[in-house]
């Protein structure tokens, strides 16, 4: 009887270090979205970006980061934190080339409580729709997704770790990055009226 | 007083006996009394708890560092899977462009370090983000299968890029993740203006007309 006590003790000391142990990679695993599923659309793409970066460019990058640049010093300061930027794009030539159910795929790894939709824009004038997603843990932001699209193109941001989003946001344009000119509006403009994809 | 005191060989004295038997509870035994057999298994009990603990402290080290080699090698894979998106070759960047005719302003591809741009930027002059970028070179044959089956003006940046030349910590490859950096945040703020300029043009919509 006794013997049987010990070994139960002895599995659960061992599944609560294998517990302990596992949390943190667990945690950072659900912040991260699956793309996989949007493999698929690749071939009928016109324009496809895939950006992987996780911890360890991260790491590899930020060094070359000029601390005698301020816009670069930004760059660093909001990188902070960041565990991964993850980026899927998809550019079509054509309408409906993807389906709301392949948005649906992204979208449904969303719905678990740890996940905030906090902005939902459905633009029917611009044929723009967008969500916002945050992932917090109470004090601060652990993740972020963006699922973009429009009837030609579709794009999901994931961004783990905490980032400091009105940064991010003020970052277009900026720190010689060159702004990109999405459809929907210039910055600091409405969307255009008729400016339709 | 009879030498019995002092000599037990001596007769015996019956106030010396009285004494001895009422102090005999308290009497120097050589063999010391074995403990209650309760106690003794309790001890014992303690002892293999001790060792078992010490057996299970050791295998949870062993199975963390086993834990550990398992969750490195696969996130070296995943790294490597999520570096290099389609592996082989010895370029590092190549825009593939299979519609030579209806773009001819990508007739030569560029030799990009993990860059990539949008249709509209490929059109525009260099922008800064773009300033490590190497001479342009005649453009490439797609050899891997990532545009099967796709449209003939398919147009998909590859990355080719040995993952152990990616890892070296080199100059290259340091610029090289900057570089992807940088696109990545463009990306993500572009589409968070996008979101917010969005947003605040209902907003002011809704206002105009619930005023």
């Amino acid at each position: 009887m006794k013997v049987k006590a010990f070994s139960i003790l002895k599995l659960f000391s061992l599944l609560l270090l294998i517990l302990i142990a596992a949390t943190p990679a667990w945690a950072q695993s659900t912040s991260r979205l699956q793309l996989d599923s949007l493999d698929h659309l690749t071939p009928k793409a016109s324009q496809t970006i895939v950006i992987n970066i996780d911890e360890r460019v991260l790491k590899l990058g930020a060094p070359f980061l000029k601390s005698t640049d301020p816009n670069e010093v930004k760059i660093k300061e909001l990188l902070d934190g960041v565990k991964g930027i993850y980026v899927k794009s998809f550019m079509f030539e054509k309408e409906g080339e993807f389906s709301e159910a392949d948005v649906q795929v992204v979208r449904s790894q969303l719905n678990s409580p740890d996940w905030l939709k906090i902005v939902e824009v459905r633009s029917q004038k611009e044929g723009e729709n967008i969500d916002v997603f945050i992932k917090t843990d109470n004090t601060k932001i652990e993740g972020i997704a963006v699922i973009a699209f429009n009837s030609k193109e579709l794009t999901v941001v994931n961004i783990i770790g905490s980032v400091d989003m009105d940064k991010l946001r003020q970052m277009e344009g900026q720190f010689g990055i060159p702004e990109l000119e999405l459809e929907g509006g210039s910055k600091g403009d409405e969307p255009q009226p008729g400016k339709k994809n | 007083m009879s030498d019995y005191l002092w000599d037990p060989s001596a007769e015996a004295d019956p106030e010396v006996e009285e004494f001895e038997e009422a102090l005999s509870c308290i009497r120097y035994r050589a063999n010391t009394s074995k403990l209650p057999e309760r106690l003794e298994s309790a001890i014992g009990a303690r002892h293999t708890f001790r060792s078992s603990h010490l057996f299970a402290v050791a295998a949870s080290v062993a199975l963390l560092m086993l834990a550990f080699g398992v969750w490195l090698s696969w996130n070296n894979y995943q790294k490597q899977a999520s570096l290099v998106q389609v592996a082989g070759g010895n370029q590092n960047y190549v825009l593939r462009d299979e519609a030579p005719k209806t773009n001819a302003g990508f007739e030569q591809s560029r030799d990009m370090i993990l860059t990539t741009e949008t249709t509209s930027e490929l059109q525009k002059p260099r922008p800064k983000l773009q300033r490590n970028a190497t001479p342009r070179k005649p453009l490439e044959k797609p050899d891997n299968g990532y545009n099967n089956g796709g449209s003939a003006s398919s147009r998909v940046m590859v990355t080719k890029m040995p993952v152990r030349n990616l890892y070296a910590s080199n100059a290259v490859n340091g610029e090289a993740a900057k570089e992807q950096i940088m696109l990545a945040l463009q990306i993500s703020s572009a589409k968070l203006s996008l979101a917010q300029r969005l947003a605040q043009g209902n907003a002011a919509r809704q206002s105009k007309l619930n005023p």
